[in-house]
Order: C-alpha cells, then structure tokens, then sequence
C-alpha cells in the first residue's frame, strides 16, 4: 500500500513534468520541467523495490545477515537511482549551459524567438 | 501514523512539483522545484533506501537549485 | 426619379470618399491610416458606380465588373502593403490594440496547442494509471535481490549491500557513470568559456564588478568549510558499513567547494589542481579494476585487498579505496561544472 502511493506519486510528477514542458515558452522552465520528470522517475524506480514491511538493505544491529534475505527491501533499484540521480543533474547541467549560450547569441529565452536552425 | 505520514509527504511533492511549473517567479519555481526533491529524499526514507536519500537530499536540493541560480543570474538582463 | 436615386448614391459615394482622405490625413499610424484609405474608398468606388447604373442603364453588366475587380483588388493589395510595412517593423501607434502578426502565437493557435498538450498528457496519464493500479507490492525479495542480499555480506564482507552492488557486482556501471560526469565537465566548460564570461587572469574594476559577499557568510564560511570537509570524508568511508558511499560523499565535497566559492567571490578556483586529481582517481579506479582482474575474480573485483573483519573500518577489500576515489572524481567534477556557471 505504501509502495503504491509513491508509484503514483511518482507518475504524477512525471505527467506534471511532460506537462511543463509542453505548455512552457522560456526555456529555464522547460529544464525545470525536465528536472521534474527526472524525479518523478526516480521515485517511481524506487518505489518499486519496496518489500511489505522491509527495511534498509544494511547489515548492522537491527538487522542480522541471516535475516536479511527476509526482511531487507530490494537494493537493485536502489543502486540504480544512485547512479541516475548524478547523472540527472549532470545532464541538467549541460541543458543550462546551453540555455546561457542561446541567450547570449540572441539575449532572449523564449523558444518562439529561435526559429533558425543556424547558430 | 505512518500511513498519515506518507499520505502527507505524497501530497506536498505533487503540490511543489505543480507549483514549480506554474508559479510566475522564477525564482519561486526553482525553489519549488528542490522542495520537491526534498520531499521526496524524505519518502526515500520511507521506502528504505537511505543512499539514495542522502544522494537526493545533496545533489536534487542542493546543487541542482544552485545550478538553476547560477543560470538564472547569468540569463537576467531580459527580465525585469 | 431615378436619376435622384442615383444622384444620392454618387453623393453617398463621395462621402465615403471624403472621409477616406480625411483618415489618411488623420490617423495615427500606417496600419490605420491604411484601413481608413481602404475600407472607405472601396465603398465609395461601389456607391459611385451604383448611382452611375441609374443614370446609364444600358452600361449596368460593364459597372458589375468594375466593382468586382475594386473589390477583388483594393483589400488585397492593402492587406499585403499592411504586411509588409510590419515586417520592415513600421512602429504601431501609441494605442495599439491588438498586434495579430506579432511573434506571440495567436490565440487560436494557443487554444489548438493546449487541447493537443491535454489529449497527451491524458493519454500517458491512462497508461501510468494502469501501471499504477496494477502494481502489487512485493511481499519477498526476488531472486536476483536475494541473491545479491546474501552475498555481499558473505562473500564481499560488506555490511552495506547497496555499496557492495555499486562498487563490486556493478562497478562497471559506476566507472561508465564517472566518464558521463567527465564527459559533461568537458562539453559544459566547452559551451560556457565563448560565452561572454571570460576568462581573464586580472578582472578590471568596470567588467567584473563582483560584489564582495557579506561578513555573515564570510564568516559562516571558515566555519563551515573544514566541517563540511570533514563531514564528506566521514560519509565516504563509511560507505561500506552504513548508508553513505562515494556519490554522496562527492555532493557534499563540491557543495563545501561551492560554499568557499560564494563566500569569496573573487576566487578562482585552481581548475589545474582540480583536473589532475580527477584525473588521477579516475586513473586510479581503473588500476584497481584491472588488478581485481590480475590479483583476484576480475574486473573491479574487490578482493584484491584483505577482506578483513565484518563491520570494521578496514574491511571489504577494496571498497573503501574505492569509495575514497569515487567521491574525489565526483566532487572535482561537481565542483568544476558548478564553477564553470559562476557569474
């Protein structure tokens, strides 16, 4: 039941997100967008590891190695949305760095202005 | 009580994400949008997986908002 | 009397035709101006040439075709001098209403667009419902997991499993995720240094005029930047006993950079020292990767280092070398991006 309602949590942000950036004319709100679509998504993998009643998957007082295998939550998507988290702000990054260089060449930032497919 | 909680938690992340793709100030909507990704550090929590809540907390509230103000302030002479 | 009727008319006519000149005197802008010209003297041409059918009407057919060809004609050539005064930009007046041919999209347009937004995301919205509703939560592990549950405690001496998959079982993952962050330093500092920042060694008083941060943060600053430090090691070599690992490790050593930066702003940051540390720890990880392959299983295996107690510091091999080298990659990538967008 927990695991659902973040499953859903998570596609909504990422139909807010698809959203955005369809209806959005600058375009520092359309990588907004897009970071809210990297979100969502990555609540939605991690909700899908959740095990009914598990806890984190580390081995420490609470939880022995023989228990583990029961009672751990799955760490695959875990692992997974680690790596995809950096990776998301990285590519945020270079959207950015490209919305700075398209409005220095032309000092605007809505897309309707960039029309050309030159430079 | 839990429960309540993660209802809780679920309804703040739509409301920023939402308010992070509609509000005017953009400074307001970046804002937004690393509510959300605290938010959600937070239901990383929840679902038990720590590492991934420390990795969002750091990189989706922190410096993902820096990068959008740092953006923000080198794209501003055409607004206002 | 019928010629009274068509003496009315042409009178009508040149009414019309009067006011037309007046508002070509009159109005305040080329768009107007335009209108005033065309509308009223195209009625005027059509009243005039009904009061002539009056008075001849044997011409009536030749008068027919005359105030078709005016109305096929006058409007159109209008309309298309219209459009080109606004396209070599002739200002509006003061007043304008409404700018149809300016680059906002039209209403119309706008209305069509956002139907077409809400049927798409309706329909993503349908299939995520049914993905949604038909997620059932799991009750155990599956195998796969349960595989990797057991054997990083047994087999790599890791107590934290999600660190033993990072850095162990799919390392190969972690080492293509370093080169992705390489890649993105590379192409962002790429984009950013044509742009107008600059690179200039003495930043004159009149290009760069940067303010100098206040003593709070200043403050704050030394404060917080050897905490930060020393918080981000600790996160690091933990990564292996509790939660925690190179990637969060490596956040928090590029926000305590971050930090520094925004207290002084006048710093640069010594990118050469950055580029060679990065460069070394990524040189760095793949030696050990390789040595996993000559000394122990193979690639990025972690047992080329003494396995050591459960739960102790050093333990699990290879990992908290690992780890230490990942967070260092990932930290002076972090910190490079982010200094490439300063201001």
């Amino acid at each position: 039941m927990a695991s659902n309602v973040v499953l859903a949590t998570g596609l909504a942000l990422i139909l807010v997100g698809i959203s955005g950036s369809l209806l959005r004319r600058d375009i520092l709100r359309i990588v907004i967008s897009f970071s809210l679509i990297g979100t969502g998504s990555h609540i939605m993998i991690v909700s899908i590891g959740y095990v009914k009643n598990g806890t984190a998957p580390i081995v420490d007082r609470t939880l022995s190695v023989a228990d583990a295998p029961v009672r751990a939550v799955d760490p695959i998507p875990a692992a997974l949305v680690v790596t995809a988290i950096v990776i998301g702000m990285a590519v945020t990054a270079v959207m950015l760095a490209y919305a700075i260089r398209l409005y220095d060449s032309k000092k605007t930032l809505s897309i309707d202005d960039f029309t050309e497919s030159k430079w | 009580m839990n429960g309540l909680l993660l209802y809780l938690l679920c309804f703040s992340i739509l409301v920023s994400g939402i308010l992070a793709v509609s509000l005017r100030n953009l400074l307001a909507a970046v804002a937004s949008a690393g509510l959300a990704s605290l938010f959600a550090a937070v239901c990383y929590i929840f679902l038990g997986a720590p590492d991934v809540a420390m990795t969002e907390a750091s990189i989706g509230s922190g410096l993902s908002v820096l990068i959008f103000l740092y953006a923000v302030r080198r794209t501003s002479a055409a607004r206002e | 009397m019928i010629e009274l009727v068509g003496g009315v008319l042409i009178l009508l006519g040149a009414a019309f035709h009067f006011s037309a000149g007046l508002g070509m005197l009159r109005m305040p802008d080329v768009y107007t101006r335009m209108q005033a010209a065309t509308k009223a003297s195209t009625l005027g041409n059509t009243l005039v040439l009904a009061g002539i059918a009056f008075f001849h009407p044997g011409w009536s057919l030749k008068l027919i075709v005359i105030v078709y060809f005016v109305f096929m004609t006058n409007p159109v050539s209008s309309h298309a001098l219209a459009r080109a005064a606004h396209a070599i930009r002739n200002s509006m007046g003061r007043t304008p209403v409404v700018d149809a041919l300016s680059d906002a999209p039209q209403d119309r347009q706008w209305v069509m667009w956002r139907i077409l937004v809400a049927i798409v995301v309706a329909s993503f919205g349908l299939i995520f419902a049914t993905v949604a509703i038909s997620h059932v939560e799991q009750q155990s592990l599956r195998p796969l997991a349960e595989s990797y549950v057991r054997l990083v405690p047994e087999a790599l001496r890791a107590p934290n499993v999600v660190t033993g998959i990072l850095l162990t079982y799919r390392a190969f993952d972690t080492l293509g995720e370093v080169a992705v962050l390489f890649m993105v330093a590379a192409g962002v500092g790429l984009v950013l240094t044509s742009s107008e920042r600059g690179n200039d060694d003495d930043p004159g008083p009149g290009r760069r005029a940067v303010m100098q941060s206040s003593e709070v943060v200043r403050t704050g600053a030394q404060v917080l930047g050897p905490l930060t430090a020393i918080f981000a090691a600790y996160i690091i070599m933990n990564g292996h006993l509790s939660a925690g690992g190179g990637f969060q490790g490596g956040a928090v050593i590029a926000s305590g950079i971050v930090l520094m930066l925004l207290a002084s702003p006048a710093y640069q940051l010594d990118l050469e020292f950055l580029s060679v540390a990065e460069s070394a720890a990524g040189v760095l990880f793949v030696v050990s990767g390789i040595a996993g392959l000559l000394f122990a299983g193979g690639f990025l295996d972690n047992r080329i280092l003494p396995l050591g107690d459960f739960g102790a510091f050093f333990s699990a091999g290879a990992i908290p070398l690992l780890s230490v080298l990942l967070g260092v990659k990932v930290g002076c990538e972090l910190s490079v991006i982010l200094d490439r967008f300063r201001p």
